[in-house]
């Protein structure tokens, strides 16, 4: 397992660097009509992954909540490395990746990615102190809660770079940052199912309750869509039915885990089941969500009126876009494996 | 000559000269497009293209093309699209670093050299009006890449040239910015002096004697999106 993830961080890191200093966004397949695609979307999600992670970590650190204790390491860890190895993913993204640093060090408050980034520093500090303070025996109730309380504000902040943008009806509504919590908190309910060993019913029961909520809310959203006269909500919803990618947020986090988790007594290895291919559809959720945004141009007749690379509303992921993508979600698997194990290690003796 | 007989860019020109001696805050710069003038030739597109020695697919000013009315009274529609300049631009503030802003005249303008690339703006602007450049060449793949796709060009004040991979203006998001180095020279924007049925009109919306606030009177005049209260002062003569 290690070896694999390992070849394919070698392999990452090599189209990365390759996509840096040689190729550029030559290599890519957003453009100027669909502006974000898989690596927008690959953030987004290890953000709200990290976000989650870190609610359920935090029951435990912030509230001594003890069904929660057995996952609050493995899934602060997770937090912390979800949030890490989404960012040199949205790095790539960057036209001038080297000029990331400057959304840090010369931010301009009034977006909402300035205050999200400057979130995910605090968190990390916090976080750091957290797993330090856990590791020492001391009280972690008020680092937790802040930690708790950054997580939760990235999530909104994220929700708002998106909900805000008026040129997107199917973003721009006060739905998105609902939307983008209850994900976080069903993710969050994933790394409980997958790393706890509380109690198995009460798990099964959260994770079904708000997984189900954020199945309503994206089946919601794609039915708005689709019954909308607005030309791009409309286009959408056709571009989602067109995706298999919907069609697999469908079948992964919708029919499966609900099939799995409305069993009566599920065994642990289906929850365990239930709980990673809901992680899968609710990935294909956030994929759906950025790229169907764009099926639509500000106006119908603007691809026809110029052609060139990027002035189409056609996006597939380039084969740098998904190599660089899973590469680096390997290389932060292996971290969070290595980590996991160098934990128990350290227990056992 | 009669006033009534002087070509429009002539009369520009002079309302130009009369605005740029105001103070920089006290000008309102604005364009108006007749779409019944509009014969889509695409003059502007092209010259535009060519000033600015733009890439494949970065684009400033499309002629959006639209067929309407049934038949048998059907007619082709032609709608320049530059950057609306909104008074209230929807693009400046997702900008995470401040490289998007508005000048004290109202140009909705780029930092080459601060953007960092994200296309935040690109997916906050509802007219499609920016792209992004990247990095591509017209030329690429054939023998040698020909030297109009590298050598200088100047905008926002600054010479620029696409020579070296990865550098600005390379991964930069791009839109149209009213020609600001030829209007500070008492120049009109390239797109007006190439207008073949002398279609669009440039001036300081802030002069009520300026001809592009004059050609409006007592026109029917069209605002794209204006439910979206982004107050472009590029409008449309119907």
């Amino acid at each position: 397992m290690k070896i694999i993830l390992s070849l394919l961080a070698v392999g990452g890191g090599a189209l990365a660097i390759g996509k840096i200093f040689i190729w550029g966004d030559n290599s890519v397949g957003y453009g100027s009509y669909v502006p974000w695609g898989l690596w927008v979307a690959a953030y987004g999600f290890l953000i709200t992954l990290s976000a989650g992670s870190a609610f359920v970590a935090n029951m435990y650190y912030a509230f001594g909540r003890e069904g929660y204790k057995a996952s609050a390491r493995p899934a602060l860890l997770l937090a912390i490395i979800s949030l890490i190895t989404s960012l040199p993913i949205i790095g790539m993204d960057l036209g001038h990746p080297f000029r990331g640093i400057m959304v840090l060090l010369t931010p301009d408050f009034q977006a909402f990615l300035p205050w999200a980034v400057w979130s995910y520093v605090l968190f990390l500090i916090v976080s750091f102190t957290l797993l330090k303070k856990d590791k020492d025996g001391s009280d972690t109730r008020l680092f937790g809660k802040f930690s708790l309380l950054l997580a939760a504000l990235f999530v909104i902040f994220e929700a708002l770079h998106f909900g805000t943008v008026i040129a997107h009806p199917v973003w721009n509504s006060a739905m998105t940052i609902p939307l983008f919590f209850a994900t976080a908190v069903a993710l969050g309910y994933c790394v409980l199912a997958l790393f706890g060993e509380g109690e198995r019913e009460y798990v099964r029961t959260m994770l079904l309750a708000h997984l189900l909520i954020v199945d309503i809310m994206e089946i919601g959203k794609v039915t708005v869509e689709w019954y909308s006269a607005t030309p791009a909500m409309e286009a959408a919803a056709g571009e989602a039915f067109a995706s298999p990618v919907f069609w697999l947020f469908l079948a992964t986090a919708v029919l499966l885990p609900i099939l799995l988790l409305s069993q009566k007594k599920p065994s642990s290895t289906v929850v365990k089941i239930a709980a990673a291919s809901t992680i899968i559809g609710l990935f294909a959720a956030k994929y759906e969500f950025v790229t169907s945004a764009f099926a639509l141009a500000q106006f119908t007749e603007l691809p026809a009126a110029y052609s060139g690379p990027g002035l189409t509303t056609h996006y597939v992921p380039s084969i740098l876009e998904i190599g660089v993508t899973i590469g680096f979600v390997a290389a932060g698997a292996l971290v969070f494996l290595w980590s996991i194990q160098t934990e128990a290690t350290k227990q056992s003796q | 000559m009669n006033p009534k007989m002087e070509d429009p860019v002539v009369t520009m020109l002079d309302d130009l000269a009369k605005a740029l001696k105001r103070p920089r805050s006290a000008r309102r710069w604005g364009m108006v497009i007749d779409k019944k003038k509009c014969s889509g030739c695409y003059a502007c597109t092209i010259a535009c293209v060519a000033e600015y020695k733009l890439p494949p697919g970065v684009v400033y000013r499309p002629v959006l093309e639209e067929e309407v009315g049934t038949f048998p009274n059907v007619t082709r529609e032609f709608t320049p699209r530059p950057c609306m300049q909104c008074e209230n631009p929807p693009c400046i503030k997702p900008c995470p670093v401040n490289a998007t802003f508005k000048r004290e005249d109202g140009i909705v303008v780029i930092d080459y050299d601060k953007c960092i690339g994200c296309r935040s703006c690109i997916v906050n602007c509802p007219y499609g009006a920016r792209t992004t450049d990247l990095g591509k060449y017209y030329t690429e793949n054939t023998p040698a890449l020909q030297g109009y796709e590298t050598s200088e060009t100047y905008e926002y004040n600054k010479s620029w040239n696409r020579k070296d991979k990865g550098a600005s203006p390379m991964g930069n998001a791009h839109k149209c910015h009213f020609c600001t180095n030829r209007i500070e020279e008492g120049l009109l924007p390239l797109c007006v002096t190439t207008c073949l049925g002398r279609a669009t009109y440039f001036g300081d919306l802030n002069d009520p004697d300026a001809l592009v606030n004059k050609v409006v009177r007592g026109r029917s005049v069209e605002i794209l999106k204006k439910e979206l209260g982004t107050h472009p002062k590029v409008i449309y003569l119907t």
